[in-house]
């Protein structure tokens, strides 16, 4: 039996809330921000009544033409473009179009692709069974745009977790950054969804050419989001390579200083025993004592004490975390200790010390203010004006890749005190 | 009665640093005697296993030359032996690795050999021990020990503020007043171990029930710490019913 107007309405609504919700999940994986579903499933709703009846009569409209489905859809992502630029007005409005654009075609490949293997031949003829008994069945219907839907969301969840829509798209989104070229995707994307549409029109078998197109478009996806991310380890890589050579560049300067401060102290001390063994033939014994005296001073200023750091130093060796991650830890940490010191001219003191099978690193320096240990691992956050605050939340995305590692921080008597200690 | 362990290999020192001690102690009064002072740490060790007392005053030397136990060692020792006991090194010189002491043991203090240094060096630590130990017996709290790595920490109750779960798997976050220490633990079995002053409002809070601040009961949320954990509605009527009390 054939649905009246009403029952349709109410068919088209739920599926599209369904498959809004779904969009919605997926915009805002690829746009980095989250939005739990008690927030997407009522601006679902919302966004479906305000967008179903415009689709809707567009398709009849140009269901004649045979320009339905690219219609539909063309109206559905721009509604959706306008109606987020609104959400996400406080953000740039570039992103929010090419993110959108990106997460619809996304979306759409995945729906196309899986709506054929849901709805497939023996559902059909399943939910055809009930339909002849009443029409109400038809709300049936509803139910594989909400299966495909789930299985949409749960993917997308999956595939993020080892990939990082976010920082994917973000790469694509950087390259279509001028307006030409986001109209132009636009249409390219609203003609290859349409291409199941148009194929139907051509009277080929529709279930046949849907599943196979819609499989071409997911592994088409799959690989340009591994290319992309290749491309995104690879430039990390280098980066990182260069800022090691970086740091053993530093590392040579500093050994060259020590020397040359020992070349020069020779010099010195060469003088010092010839005015030595003069003033002994003298026998003037204060002379001698002093003399001696400042000797002994003047070396362990100068070469002993960095002479020790450098051989203690070596005595202790951490190889659970990786030479770059720890200088750019210790580097967090003293930079901290350092900024907050420099004005007030307070004190520091790191300490470095291998007990048994733990390495521990302490950096404590004096404070001025009291600190406020809830917020400082917080992005952002900061005392030292906007745009800083990165710091430490950086440090404990560093550590969280080692296991071993882990990180204590207090703050008592005015002294500030950050431990680190890293375990075999 | 406090009891003073000393011990220093030189025998010279041994003898200063010790008439110094019996000195301090008779012209302040202190209520403390000098039950052992030896050269060797082994001695020490030994006297210390005999004797019950604990919560006693060390003062050891640095730089012992022992092949067993050298300063750090022997304090290492004493410490497991004497978890509340006050440990203070004797240096020659101003040790700038007395800060790895600290960490390590937990020493109160150092005292410095130089000519007439000394007896004020004596004299001025023997008072802030006596101050401390002021201070400690009008502060019995309680606390959570726990277990970071290779380090036992004691925070005490009165400290924490809330325990919250980290990004990290398998790892918590303890938020105290002065702290902030993330540790491998589980929130559930720290519910348990600490019992009526704090309560598991949500699967990844547990929270000080008397350093809650502030409740909003509509946005499920409760306020610690300047921070805004949220409560499972499951738990609701359970925090209702503990804050009343």
């Amino acid at each position: 039996m054939q649905p009246d107007l009403f029952l349709r309405v109410i068919i088209l609504i739920l599926q599209g809330i369904c498959t809004e919700a779904t969009f919605i999940y997926v915009f805002y994986l690829i746009f980095g921000k989250k939005r739990s579903w008690r927030w997407i499933l009522p601006v679902a709703v919302i966004i479906d009544l305000l967008i179903i009846p415009a689709t809707y009569i567009l398709q009849l409209q140009f269901i004649f033409v045979g320009l339905g489905q690219i219609s539909s859809m063309a109206v559905n992502c721009f509604l959706n473009i306008l109606i987020f630029l609104f959400i996400e007005r406080k953000e740039e409005r570039k992103k929010v179009c090419t993110y959108i654009i990106l997460a619809f075609f996304v979306w759409a490949a995945a729906y196309i692709a899986l709506a054929g293997i849901v709805y497939n031949d023996i559902i059909k003829s399943f939910v055809d069974g009930f339909i002849e008994r009443t029409v109400y069945a038809n709300l049936l219907l509803v139910a594989p745009a909400a299966v495909t839907c789930f299985i949409i969301a749960w993917a997308a969840n999956f595939i993020d977790q080892k990939y990082s829509f976010h920082d994917v798209f973000k790469r694509m989104g950087e390259k279509l950054h001028y307006w030409p070229r986001i109209i132009f995707c636009f249409i390219i994307m609203a003609v290859l969804l349409s291409l199941p549409d148009i194929m139907e029109r051509a009277n080929l078998s529709i279930e046949q050419s849907l599943s196979f197109i819609s499989v071409l478009y997911v592994i088409f996806v799959m690989m340009f989001i591994h290319l992309i991310r290749a491309n995104i380890l690879q430039e990390q890589k280098s980066l990182m390579q260069t800022e090691m050579l970086g740091q053993q560049e530093m590392y040579i300067q500093e050994l060259e200083g020590i020397q040359s401060s020992m070349r020069s102290f020779r010099h010195d001390y060469k003088n010092m025993m010839s005015s030595l063994y003069l003033q002994s033939r003298e026998g003037n014994i204060e002379e001698i004592e002093k003399n001696i005296h400042g000797l002994i001073d003047d070396f362990d200023e100068n070469i002993d004490w960095k002479m020790n750091l450098t051989v203690q130093m070596a005595n202790i060796r951490i190889s659970e975390v990786k030479p770059l991650d720890l200088s750019r830890a210790l580097g967090i940490l003293l930079d901290n200790a350092i900024e907050e010191t420099e004005k007030t001219g307070g004190k520091i003191s790191l300490v470095v010390s291998e007990q048994q099978d733990t390495v521990h690193i302490i950096v404590e320096n004096t404070i001025e203010q009291e600190v406020d240990l809830s917020r400082i691992y917080e992005e952002g956050y900061s005392t030292k004006g906007s745009g800083r605050g990165n710091g430490l939340p950086g440090l404990r995305k560093i550590l969280q890749k080692y296991p071993g590692a882990s990180l204590m921080t207090e703050c008592e008597n005015g002294t500030f005190i950050q431990r680190l200690a890293i375990m075999r | 009665m406090l009891k003073i362990f000393i011990c220093d290999d030189e025998k010279p020192i041994l003898k200063h640093i010790t008439e110094q001690v019996k000195k301090q102690i008779l012209i302040n009064q202190y209520d403390m005697e000098v039950k052992c002072s030896c050269e060797s740490p082994v001695v020490l060790l030994e006297t210390l296993r005999q004797t019950r007392d604990r919560g006693n005053i060390y003062l050891l030397d640095v730089e012992l030359k022992h092949p067993e136990y050298d300063g750090f060692l022997l304090g290492k020792e004493i410490r497991n032996m004497d978890p509340q006991g006050i440990i203070i090194y004797i240096t020659s010189f101003r040790n700038l690795a007395f800060k790895t002491f600290q960490y390590h043991i937990e020493a109160f203090d150092y005292i410095v050999m130089d000519a007439d240094k000394t007896d004020r060096s004596v004299a001025e630590c023997l008072k802030a021990v006596t101050e401390r130990l002021c201070e400690e017996s009008s502060d019995n709290s309680a606390c959570y020990t726990f277990r970071s790595g290779d380090v036992i920490h004691h925070i005490p109750l009165d400290d924490i503020l809330y325990f919250e779960t980290s990004s990290r798997s398998h790892f918590v976050i303890l938020r105290g007043k002065k702290q902030w220490i993330e540790f491998m633990g589980n929130l559930s079995d720290i519910a348990d171990e600490l019992g009526e002053r704090f309560l598991k409002i949500h699967r990844s809070y547990v929270v000080a029930i008397d350093k809650i601040e502030n409740i909003n009961l509509k946005a499920g949320t409760v306020t610690v710490g300047g921070h805004e954990c949220p409560v499972s509605r499951k738990v609701k009527s359970e925090l209702l019913r503990r804050l009343e009390q």
